[in-house]
């Protein structure tokens, strides 16, 4: 791939046109569009004569939330292609450098569209098919456990109360109660439920970031009987609420998940729990300060529009297969060389750079 | 895998890795071990191929592993 392809998806008035589907019927889409402009650097070239493979978690359509309108790539792959061929149907971009590459480079390039997604939690028609595909949603994963701590957990932070959505709030609360945030983490964190619970018996509170907040929360609602997944992605420009929600051109290290819920007379309910401990801690707030029950009550229900997603998934096998094995979440870059994992916050190893700049329509 | 260049070839079998980051942990352990020179780690078959000076012994290799939480069994030595 020695030229420039660009893969134009969808002409931008048909996405500011989305008409909502039944999974986000319930989401009144109030915001403008705002229009991004990402560029994705990578240089593998130091590791010389070894074979590289990247894999790297791209953004698909979210209507009422996100649109994609054009992907490019270039650069020096033997091989590369765009892929959702996995367990979660997560976009992943793949390029592959064999040993005779003295340089390894890969230029990405993407236009993607955003918009506030409010749920306005009103009753609405939500089809069967997406009630059933919900459900999925409810399993254990390797790393995402059920029973034992988290369900113990789980039943005394929901004790009686049987409306899910009730259920969903209690949860979301207790998290923000008793997190905080850890700048000692690497990256998003492990999302390790477990972890965070041991944690808590131990010290009587949980430090971690966002990946191991919302995988908690995630556990704890699949533990009591609500669908609900992480959500990866990345920050990509400033927010209007918080400089503490928001990124500056360089998302190199922006990276941010957060988590949706599902109920079956709303659909997909976003939220962000971890995103609240990051404002107490970047704002130095009480917990019980108004601005922090302020956004606590409209983060239960909100993603603002300068953050992307890219996928739900959560142990899961790459396509095309990698040495290491099932991956435990992808919202970084994820790099092999010569079958080696490649440490994403080493920046000498693994040199890769993404920027990313709001344009106007 | 990994070169033969060194006295000692050891194929180790490491346990408590829980996602494939943990293997980057691991190979920094067996790294610090004086007279150690190469390491591959896999997280799909909780393995690590660790090439050595003569000096090296598999409890050196144990010990450093076990303080970052993991354990290292051997499968064979060459």
């Amino acid at each position: 791939m020695h030229r420039r392809e660009f893969i134009k998806k969808t002409a931008l008035s048909g996405a500011i046109c989305l008409a909502p589907s039944f999974l986000t019927a319930s989401v009144e889409i109030k915001n403008t569009l705002a229009l991004y402009d990402l560029q994705w650097k990578f240089d593998l070239t130091a590791h010389g004569a070894k074979e590289c493979a990247l894999w790297i978690p791209l953004p698909s359509d979210i209507s009422g939330f996100q649109s994609v309108l054009q992907i490019g790539a270039g650069g020096t792959a033997k091989k590369s292609f765009q892929t959702t061929h996995n367990n979660y149907e997560s976009t992943t971009f793949y390029a592959y450098w064999d040993n005779s590459a003295t340089n390894k480079t890969l230029d990405l390039s993407m236009k993607v569209a955003l918009r506030d997604r409010q749920c306005d939690f009103k009753r609405t028609r939500v089809c069967s098919d997406s009630i059933q595909e919900a459900k999925e949603f409810l399993a254990p994963t390797a790393h995402i456990p059920t029973d034992g701590a988290v369900a113990k957990a789980a039943k005394k932070i929901v004790g009686n109360e049987k409306d899910p959505l009730k259920k969903a709030r209690k949860i979301y609360d207790w998290i923000i109660a008793n997190g905080y945030r850890d700048e000692n983490v690497h990256g998003c964190g492990v999302g390790s439920p477990n972890a965070m619970l041991a944690q808590l018996e131990k010290d009587g509170r949980m430090g971690g970031k966002c990946l191991d907040m919302s995988a908690l929360c995630v556990a704890l609602m699949r533990a009591s009987g609500i669908p609900a997944r992480e959500v990866l992605g990345i920050r990509v420009g400033p927010s209007r609420l918080s400089p503490a929600f928001g990124a500056k051109e360089d998302i190199t290290k922006s990276q941010h998940c957060k988590l949706e819920f599902f109920i079956s007379t709303l659909g997909w309910v976003p939220c962000d729990p971890a995103d609240i401990t990051k404002l107490v801690l970047k704002e130095n707030l009480e917990k019980t300060s108004p601005r922090v029950l302020e956004l606590a009550d409209k983060f239960f229900g909100f993603w603002e529009n300068n953050w992307m997603a890219f996928n739900h998934a959560r142990d899961f096998d790459l396509y095309p297969a990698n040495t290491q094995g099932s991956l435990d979440s992808f919202g970084y870059p994820y790099a092999e060389v010569a079958g080696e994992y490649l440490d994403p916050f080493e920046p000498s190893e693994y040199q890769y750079k993404i920027l990313s700049k709001k344009v106007t329509l | 895998m990994v070169s033969l260049a060194y006295p000692k070839e050891w194929s180790l079998n490491i346990g408590g890795m829980h996602c494939i980051a943990c293997t980057l942990a691991v190979k920094k352990a067996l790294l610090s071990v004086h007279g150690v020179q190469e390491v591959k780690v896999n997280f799909k078959n909780e393995s690590a191929l660790v090439n050595t000076e003569n000096t090296v012994s598999l409890k050196m290799m144990q010990d450093a592993v076990a303080q970052t939480g993991y354990t290292a069994t051997i499968v064979a030595k060459n």
